[in-house]
């Protein structure tokens, strides 16, 4: 890759180190300060308040919770992505944009929306609220409703990783399995899952960080029951609106741990896929 | 095997990419499909193999009606024009995934596959790359690797989809009188698509010249050159000139040059615009005194070129036999 120069001149060293500085202030107001403050806060009665405030048993059912809806989000949106993909790059279909934007939508709804939406379509009132009331089933208010509302938010995630990537790969290999005598399942679990795994594993990852995130969407469908529909950043806010700051920025830096790791994550699983797609460059 | 193909149409759509193709392929034949882009040649060999399925029509298969049988079950061997190697599987893996994926009461033990797959890339010569991933390779080395893998599972019929198309020169003709010989040696029927015509001329025994989806000619490569039953198929067998004032279509090379009229009565006079080497042959472009632009071919050896400059007035007479005369438009 080319290179510039560097620069000589006195003002030229200036500029290059104004804009440096300019850089790093702006990183350190905006992001680095932020992250510390609340550390700090956690932090500031000591180890064993933070240590108590995050296995609290509220805290640490909503750590339950967050975590059956990711397990939920990502298996069942996984699921979705992989056939979704599947379908549309194999078949040749009419409409296949339409499809696409489709699963497109959740992104461009606002989440607290996408939870109303849940509440006119399964709450008290509706045909499926009323149908599953004979049974004694209640979804809204409920954990029920919590995945569901996250099933929504996060389902593009995966399949858009999954819809780009199998069409720019194209179905050759699949085709050259298929001819030389490979089961569905073989072609499946042989040809294309190790085609599509590094970018599974992103989406997931995806949906993993925004279920873990969500606040929205749960936020309207949840109703606050604490210890109950309570996700982590649910939680949060209950603890921070009780005035109990120390425990809501605990329970914070779970969260922002999680965030980092999956940054981390990110970066390495995106290196892989950039490498697949540029091997697939070179052999056409 | 060999092959029947009956009154076969597919439609993508509307469009119709194959239009009542009817054809024979003998066992041990090889056969090029020949045409232009779009002219249906991969839709019908995809047909074959299994990969489209057609909206009408019959594929028979010594005798067997397969036409609703899948591409799993035709056993065919394949080659794509991108090779289509698993990437994330080595050389050996590659080859041996026909044989892995077999049932277990017909797979051969661990020792079996193993001899097989050596023998086999032994075969296409490039046994000490076994442990290498196809991102290694070259592009002809990916092609043998690629013919390796479909020849594992015995496949009674090859197709092939442009099986060079994405190599340079040289390696193309090196890798085409290596598979022409190698479909003698093992005695197989092997189809193959090509919009090359030196490439089909040289190594088919039968190219099946098609053109918008429909067969045009069916014969052997001297005779399509020779007896070219259409003027699609003269014009894209070679260059030609069209003469419009004679309705006429010549090859550069069905014409002689002199310097004086000939009693031939297809004898007319051209003026020299300009003369290019281009090695095997030299090629002049004329103009007729009715302005007509035309190309004609010598061998470098001609004595006539001595007496040739830009602008000399020169005799063209047309050989007949060679030029195809008729209904001209496509």
């Amino acid at each position: 890759m080319a290179q510039f120069a560097q620069p000589k001149s006195i003002s030229g060293i200036l500029t290059k180190w104004a804009l440096i500085l300019l850089a790093f202030l702006f990183l350190g107001i905006i992001i680095v300060m932020p992250i510390a403050l609340v550390c700090i806060k956690a932090f500031s009665q000591g180890f064993e308040p933070y240590i108590a405030a995050i296995t609290a048993t509220e805290t640490l059912n909503s750590i339950k919770l967050t975590i059956i809806a990711v397990f939920f989000a990502v298996v069942i949106n996984g699921i979705f992505g992989i056939s979704a993909a599947w379908w549309i790059t194999k078949y040749h279909i009419n409409g296949k944009g339409i499809i696409i934007s489709l699963i497109d939508l959740p992104f461009s709804i606002s989440p607290v929306i996408s939870g109303m939406l849940i509440i006119l379509a399964a709450g008290s009132k509706s045909t499926v609220g009323i149908f599953l009331e004979q049974f004694g089933i209640q979804i809204i208010f409920t954990p029920i409703s919590i995945v569901l509302a996250t099933l929504f938010i996060t389902l593009p995630f995966t399949a858009r990783e999954l819809i780009t990537l199998m069409q720019s790969q194209g179905q050759e290999e699949e085709e050259a399995a298929y001819l030389l005598g490979a089961p569905t399942w073989k072609l499946f679990t042989k040809i294309v899952l190790p085609n599509i795994l590094p970018a599974l594993l992103y989406g997931s990852l995806l949906t993993a960080a925004r279920a873990i995130g969500e606040f929205g969407a749960v936020s309207v469908v949840s109703g606050h029951i604490r210890g109950y529909t309570a996700t982590l950043p649910l939680q949060v806010e209950i603890l921070y609106n009780d005035y109990q700051f120390i425990d809501a920025f605990a329970v914070a830096t779970l969260m922002l741990s999680i965030t980092i790791i999956s940054i981390i994550v990110r970066a390495i699983l995106n290196k892989r896929i950039a490498k697949q797609i540029n091997v697939k460059g070179d052999q056409k | 095997m060999t092959i029947d193909i009956q009154s076969l149409n597919k439609k993508f759509g509307l469009f119709p990419a194959l239009e009542d193709i009817n054809l024979s392929i003998k066992k041990g034949e090889f056969v090029a499909l020949l045409g232009p882009s779009g002219s249906g040649k991969t839709t019908l060999l995809r047909t074959i193999a299994g990969l489209e399925i057609p909206n009408s029509g019959q594929i028979i298969f010594n005798g067997k009606d397969v036409t609703h049988l899948s591409a799993r079950e035709r056993e065919m061997g394949f080659i794509f024009q991108h090779y289509a190697l698993f990437k994330h599987m080595t050389v050996f893996e590659n080859v041996a995934f026909g044989l892995r994926v077999l049932p277990a009461k017909k797979r051969l033990s661990e020792d079996e596959i193993t001899k097989k797959v050596t023998d086999l890339l032994t075969l296409v010569q490039l046994d000490w790359l076994k442990d290498r991933f196809p991102a290694q390779l070259s592009g002809g080395q990916k092609q043998r690797i690629a013919l390796a893998r479909a020849l594992a599972v015995e496949p009674q019929v090859l197709l092939l989809d442009e099986p060079f198309g994405a190599l340079d020169t040289t390696i193309r003709r090196e890798l085409r009188s290596w598979l022409r010989n190698l479909h003698d040696r093992l005695k197989m029927t092997s189809i193959f698509v090509t919009h090359d015509v030196d490439e089909a001329l040289e190594i088919a025994d039968k190219v099946v010249v098609m053109n918008t989806g429909k067969i045009i000619q069916i014969d052997t490569p001297q005779y399509i050159y020779h007896h070219p039953n259409s003027a699609f198929v003269y014009k894209f067998i070679a260059n030609v000139n069209l003469f419009h004032a004679r309705e006429i279509l010549v090859r550069p090379d069905a014409m002689t040059l002199s310097l004086a009229p000939t009693n031939d009565p297809t004898c007319f006079e051209a003026s020299l615009e300009s003369l290019k080497h281009l090695g095997h042959s030299i090629k002049l472009v004329l103009k007729s005194n009715d302005s007509q632009e035309f190309e004609l071919k010598l061998s470098p050896d001609s004595t006539i070129l001595n007496s040739l400059k830009v602008g000399s007035q020169v005799f063209i007479t047309i050989n007949q036999d060679r030029a195809f005369i008729g209904d001209y438009q496509i």
